[in-house]
């Protein structure tokens, strides 16, 4: 009770003897409210916050003990000593009973020892409320705790993302009913398991999850892509939130809530899909828009320089008949105006051939076929140049869409490169052969080519002198030449490209010098998915 | 009669008109005509009755097409060879020639030696074209 004064109801009907005990009482520092009757007592010690009652056991009306009795029906532990001038055996086994605090006998031999049982009952008295509030608190801790406890577990198993409680060496501890669903194991099956065997990390597919950084770091990890292995083997996708659970201040698990994203993500992958083929048709779009205006403008060009250039040789030719200029050196002069003037016109006539190939004829064809007729037209330099030409064409090649004129040209342009290359004597080497499109080949085709489906090869090798790395990232660009000015307009190997582009094919040059080069052409093969480019 | 073949050129260029006539005539076997109006092609066939006819494709108001299908309405004009030197290299272009009796196609810019060669050949009888004798209704 320490410093605060100690409130006594008094329940006594002797007058004098009251006065007595209040005057002393007083003096002690104790507050007293006395009342002759037990019934009063009833009624004031609800209103008077008493810490203690001290009683007569013999009192008018109700007695003491019967106070008690009554008392103890509303408050559990308000101490009350007894002070009697009539002590039997009887009214202290009751008192005791009741849960008396003390039980005095008249005539009190001091009032220290009243003082000092007061001051017990009090203290007494304070514990026991002190403790039945402590209990309360407990009480009300343990119910929260409790329904705390039972909402949790509503939110872990009800939840509709997977929850899942992982030990600190990496076992499956705790899962909800999600991911029963998700991964098809039941719970019996999974709890026990390593995660690592059902929860794979994307990024790093041969990698596992590092559990024991995680506890190390003590937060939350962040968002990690996972693949869910099912028991039926089809991966799901999930987007994983994992934190350590603190208890007492140490993590001894990991909190894991996976969102299954599978289906986001394939409607992810969709729409990068279409999205990809939808920049690629426009790309295609505006490249078909570039061309026909390019076209457009080249034969215009053409017609305007062609004419010059006829009159040019009409007058060179008028010149060249006159007796009086035929000295050598003026000779000379016209044979460099005449080539020049048919290179101006060689380089129209490519600049014209470029900006055709924006229209294609397009029929199903063999291409092994395509290439014998393109080595007929070569043939003559070919025998000029002793060229041995060995061919390994694979039988049953599957047909593909092309422009056969288109194709020929293709062919014949990279047949003269090769044969121009090689200086007199060399070997040419013809193969084809179908290969399947890969993740590789895939990347490469600009997005014509999905993996899994077949591709016909055209394989041109040479023994020529070849083509430096510097020079090799060039060949396709227009008027990009190293044959020299009379002999290359620099445009074959564009056109070239334009027109694989055009049939949504592939073209590629590999080259060592001094050793030779081999050009690659690859070509779909008909299917219902490419037989658009007939309309084309 | 001086023993020369009567070439008539037709074309818009004036400076080819020119190069062209003096060529041909230094050949010394051709008695040329040069006519730059398109239009004047077929009252200027009445009256110089050339036997061979180099005309222009593309030219103004009168293409080469045109003057061939008025050619080939003419009783006269119909059995004139015609030989096309142009600079319009299109397979497109050299298909309607041919469709409207054209014996030859030379695409400019076409040499002196070129263009006498395929005159010859039409003397000779050894030209690709035919000429057609009805009337083409190309378009």
């Amino acid at each position: 009770m320490g410093k605060n004064k100690i409130n006594l109801l008094l329940i006594e009907d002797d007058q004098d003897f009251s006065s007595a005990l209040i005057f002393r009482l007083v003096k002690r520092n104790i507050n007293v409210v006395r009342v002759a009757t037990a019934e009063e007592a009833l009624e004031r010690v609800s209103k008077t916050k008493a810490d203690v009652v001290v009683s007569d056991i013999k009192l008018p009306g109700m007695d003491g003990v019967r106070f008690l009795s009554k008392l103890r029906e509303t408050t559990k532990d308000l101490p009350v000593i007894f002070i009697t001038g009539y002590a039997n055996i009887e009214t202290a086994k009751e008192a005791v009973k009741m849960n008396a605090a003390d039980y005095l006998l008249k005539p009190l031999e001091s009032i220290d020892e009243l003082i000092s049982s007061i001051n017990r009952a009090v203290a007494n008295y304070n514990l026991v409320c002190k403790n039945r509030e402590l209990m309360q608190n407990l009480q009300t801790k343990v119910e929260e705790l409790e329904q705390s406890e039972r909402k949790y577990r509503d939110l872990f198993e009800l939840a509709s993302d997977i929850s899942c409680i992982i030990s600190e060496n990496g076992y499956i501890v705790s899962v909800n009913k999600k991911m029963e669903e998700v991964s098809g194991y039941s719970r019996k099956s999974l709890i026990g398991k390593p995660a690592e065997k059902v929860i794979v990390p994307m990024r790093n597919r041969a990698g596992k999850l590092d559990f024991q950084k995680i506890f190390s770091q003590g937060s939350s990890a962040g968002t990690i892509e996972v693949r869910i292995i099912t028991r039926e083997g089809r991966d799901r996708l999930g987007e994983m939130g994992i934190s350590p659970m603190k208890t007492g201040g140490r993590s001894n698990n990991l909190q894991c809530v996976i969102r299954d994203i599978t289906k986001r993500k394939t409607a992810e992958q969709k729409l990068q899909k279409a999205y990809a083929r939808l920049k690629q048709a426009q790309t295609q779009l505006i490249q078909a828009e570039k061309m026909e205006a390019m076209g457009r403008m080249a034969s215009g060009i053409a017609h305007e320089v062609k004419n010059p250039l006829g009159i040019i040789m009409q007058g060179i030719n008028y010149l060249e008949s006159e007796s009086l200029l035929r000295r050598k050196d003026l000779i000379e002069v016209f044979k460099m105006i005449k080539n020049n003037t048919r290179r101006a016109d060689d380089i129209i006539r490519v600049f014209l051939d470029f900006s055709r190939a924006s229209s294609l004829e397009i029929k199903l064809k063999d291409i092994n076929a395509v290439l014998k007729e393109s080595l007929k037209l070569v043939r003559h330099t070919v025998r000029l140049e002793d060229i041995k030409v060995r061919n390994n064409l694979a039988k049953g090649l599957p047909k593909v869409l092309v422009d056969e004129g288109k194709i020929e040209q293709v062919f014949i342009n990279i047949f003269l490169n090769a044969i121009q290359s090689m200086h007199k004597g060399g070997r040419l080497s013809v193969r084809t052969y179908l290969v399947k499109v890969n993740r590789s080949l895939k990347s490469r085709s600009r997005g014509y080519f999905s993996s899994g489906e077949q591709v016909v090869v055209v394989e041109v090798k040479d023994t020529g002198m070849g083509i430096s790395k510097d020079d090799i990232k060039k060949v396709f660009d227009p008027f990009f030449t190293t044959k020299g000015p009379q002999k290359g307009t620099g445009l074959g190997l564009s056109v070239t490209r334009n027109i694989i582009d055009m049939h949504r094919g592939m073209i590629e040059i590999e080259s060592v010098e001094n050793k030779g080069t081999k050009v690659m052409v690859m070509l779909e093969v008909f299917s219902k998915k490419n037989n658009s480019l007939i309309t084309q | 009669m001086n023993g020369k073949k009567r070439i008539m050129l037709i074309d818009d260029e004036e400076d080819f008109l020119r190069i062209t006539k003096l060529n041909l005539e230094k050949t010394k076997k051709y008695e040329v005509f040069a006519l730059s109006k398109a239009k004047e092609a077929l009252s200027c066939v009445r009256s110089f009755r050339p036997d061979v006819i180099l005309l222009d494709m593309l030219m103004p108001k009168t293409g080469g097409v045109d003057i061939c299908k008025e050619l080939n309405r003419d009783p006269l004009g119909r059995n004139i060879p015609v030989i096309i030197v142009s600079a319009l290299d299109r397979d497109a272009d050299k298909l309607r020639a041919y469709e409207n009796g054209v014996v030859d196609y030379l695409v400019k810019p076409a040499e002196l030696n070129k263009i006498v060669t395929a005159i010859d050949k039409v003397f000779c009888g050894q030209t690709i074209g035919k000429r057609i004798k009805t009337e083409v209704n190309y378009e």
